[in-house]
């Protein structure tokens, strides 16, 4: 697209050769310059002439006085990336290169991390990627120091710097031990970019449950559900009450809240009651009317 | 004469002659739906009582239906329509009487009794319904005594209630494109079994919610057969409970009709979940499950919903499983009823008969849907 808009350009500017009348010049222009800088272009020789700058993103005109000094102001000519200067007179068309080159300092960043849920303690299970860019949304270069912070409320938060290098810098970290929606944070310069990493507990490590009787019907109900590094398991979980009584069968899937499931079941004498988190058994009781 | 004028013709012949059949040999229960020998003031016959009143029902024509009961002055309209047509929003508020049968039990010169098979259509499929309907002749006319079997109703209450409830926030489109958006839930097939059914093939299998999250999840399945060629695609459909809470399984079916297993090379299996709004709200329990025998094998027991949310539809899955824990079946039934708070409502479901004298444990799964827009 580029290549063939140049060269649209290059053949309209052969034209307009035969068109204008001027005398020879010569264009002068810095080899590279930073994005969000002014950029003067210099020319000799007299009469009226057109200046183009064809980019990876567009293109720049001017029609100029030849011999004068052309200022560019940075919003023209920000993006990162290799131009052309063309400098078309009535009898000749000069050329030169510029390179425009991201600016140093970091304005943004864009911020990967993955996953958005992940079990505690998990060793090198967050990944966070940051991408660097200056206010103009070129990829900084040059290598920049990262700030990521991991942080979980009531603990002290995690951080660690890093240096980008060809405007990416990446970490691993381990989620902690506790459960809970983590802040993962990446800064750089004025930048900075927040994401919510839900670490969530293992599964249930022990389950005991007790039973007494409600009117007619028999409440069971479970003691505070950990995982093995002592989180509460999560919420919504479901336990499964069972009770079996001359054959029959009565189930309830309950589901946790803050650890604790509970369900109302039939209150048999001699029903045997289980309980039952996935894989994890719990304990079992025979009711014998609460005697 | 041309091909397609001959053709015209054969089918206008054949329109005519399937007329003049229905016309004169009309099918019993159609002829009754179609509003035939309807009579508000009762029938000269006993049987024609009870078919006019079916026929009034299917066409909800509740005012006429209700003033040709004999016993109308047991009970109000309300109540009538409320047994057959339920109280609450429920799969038979909605359901259509497709068909009815009507088999007498014995009639005398003043009284009879018959008994009547209801098949009502559904947006689930099709239940059944019989009742022993009592008929009397008054004045000359034929009657029925309608057995009301009024319909529980809660008591105004205020139910507390502190179950949990999950919603979500998804990306946007104003989000930076390295925003990553929530992760679906990790839900994991534990089991599969293919096994045949004569007509078919059916894939039995129990999925797992592994994550910590609720998850709504489907599974499809594809048939490769000797040659690598797709002998089908299906996916569960209703055969499972969609919204899984963390940890909990689901079992699920899927038919595939008219495809043998003998022409099965391979089974490929693909389970999608995603991430829902959801509420731990109702729970349900299931109380005195039983496998009765022989020779109509069915699973029984009776639901109870333990919060204060009316359930409008619920669906109930039983796994049956061999003394070795293998999969045999996955059959289901829906409650044509609204179960309400703490009353408890019985349940059926049937197991093959090449399957009922394999079965050594089985487990049961609810799935109810609440809505005050039914």
């Amino acid at each position: 697209m580029t290549q063939s808009r140049t060269i649209c350009v290059v053949l309209f500017l052969s034209l307009s050769i035969w068109t204008q009348s001027a005398f020879a010049a010569s264009v002068s222009v810095p080899r590279s310059a930073e994005a969000g800088r002014t950029i003067t272009i210099s020319t000799d020789g007299s009469g009226v002439g057109h200046l183009y700058i064809v980019g990876p993103s567009g293109a720049v005109e001017r029609t100029i006085q030849l011999g004068a000094r052309i200022s560019i102001p940075p919003d023209e000519i920000s993006n990162a990336g290799h131009y052309t200067v063309f400098l078309i007179t009535s009898t000749s068309t000069e050329t030169a290169d510029l390179d425009i080159t991201s600016s140093p300092e970091a304005a943004s960043l864009s911020f990967l991390a993955r996953p958005s849920r992940l079990p505690v303690s998990l060793q090198k299970g967050v990944g966070g990627v940051a991408y660097i860019f200056d206010a103009y949304h070129n990829l900084v270069m040059q290598s920049q120091p990262v700030h990521f912070q991991l942080t979980l409320p009531n603990t002290a938060p995690e951080i660690h710097t890093v240096d980008s290098h060809q405007g990416v810098a990446w970490i691993q970290m381990d989620s902690s031990a506790r459960a809970g929606n983590a802040s993962f944070e990446a800064a750089v310069g004025k930048g900075t970019s927040l994401r919510v990493l839900q670490e969530v507990p293992g599964d249930a490590c022990q389950l005991r449950m007790s039973a007494r009787p409600v009117g007619d019907r028999l409440h069971v109900q479970t003691a505070p559900l950990r995982d093995c590094t002592g989180n509460l398991v999560a919420d919504g979980t479901i336990v499964t009450f069972t009770e079996i009584y001359d054959g029959n069968r009565s189930t309830v899937d309950a589901p946790l809240k803050n650890g604790i499931a509970e369900a109302d079941i039939p209150a048999n004498r001699g029903a045997v009651i289980t309980v039952a988190a996935g894989e994890v058994l719990g304990n079992q009781l025979r009711w014998n009317g609460g005697q | 004469m041309n091909r397609s004028t001959l053709f015209a013709l054969f089918i206008a012949i054949t329109t005519v002659g399937l007329v003049v059949v229905g016309t004169i040999w009309p099918v019993h229960t159609a002829q009754a739906m179609a509003g035939a020998g309807y009579s508000f003031n009762g029938s000269s016959e006993p049987q024609s009582a009870v078919t006019n009143l079916l026929a009034e029902v299917g066409s909800h024509d509740w005012n006429a239906a209700y003033e040709s009961l004999a016993n109308r002055s047991e009970f109000s309209e309300a109540d009538f329509i409320h047994d057959l047509n339920g109280g609450y929003p429920s799969l038979r508020t909605y359901a259509t009487l497709a068909d009815f049968s009507v088999q007498p039990l014995h009639v005398l010169e003043d009284e009879g009794k018959f008994r009547v098979n209801l098949r009502w259509s559904s947006v689930v499929g099709v239940f059944q319904e019989s009742r022993d309907l009592r008929v009397a002749k008054e004045n000359g006319r034929w009657k029925v005594v309608w057995p009301l079997v009024a319909e529980q109703r809660v008591p105004p209450q205020v139910i507390p209630v502190n179950y949990l409830r999950w919603d979500v926030i998804y990306r946007g489109p104003g989000d930076d494109w390295a925003a990553q958006n929530v992760e679906s839930p990790h839900v994991r097939i534990i089991d599969m079994r293919p096994i045949d059914r004569g007509n078919g093939v059916s894939i039995l299998g129990e999925i797992l919610n592994e994550d910590t999250v609720p998850a709504f999840v489907t599974v499809k399945s594809t048939l490769i057969g000797k040659d690598k060629e797709v002998l089908g695609t299906e996916d569960s459909f209703d055969k499972i409970s969609h919204v899984l809470l963390p940890k909990q399984v689901s079992p699920f079916r899927i038919d595939f009709p008219n495809v043998a297993l003998s022409q099965v090379d391979s089974v490929k299996m693909q389970p999608s979940s995603s991430l829902i709004a959801a509420s731990a709200d109702p729970v349900i329990e299931i109380e005195n499950q039983k496998l009765s025998g022989a020779p109509h094998t069915s699973l029984t027991g009776e639901l109870r919903n333990e919060s204060g949310q009316i359930v409008n539809i619920m669906h109930v899955i039983g796994t049956f499983y061999d003394n070795r824990g293998q999969l045999l079946w996955v059959g289901d039934s829906y409650e044509n009823r609204a179960l309400l708070p703490n009353l408890p409502a019985k349940f059926s479901i049937n197991v093959p008969v090449d399957i009922a004298d394999k079965v050594a444990t089985f487990r049961v799964v609810t799935s109810s849907y609440s809505s005050t827009l039914l």
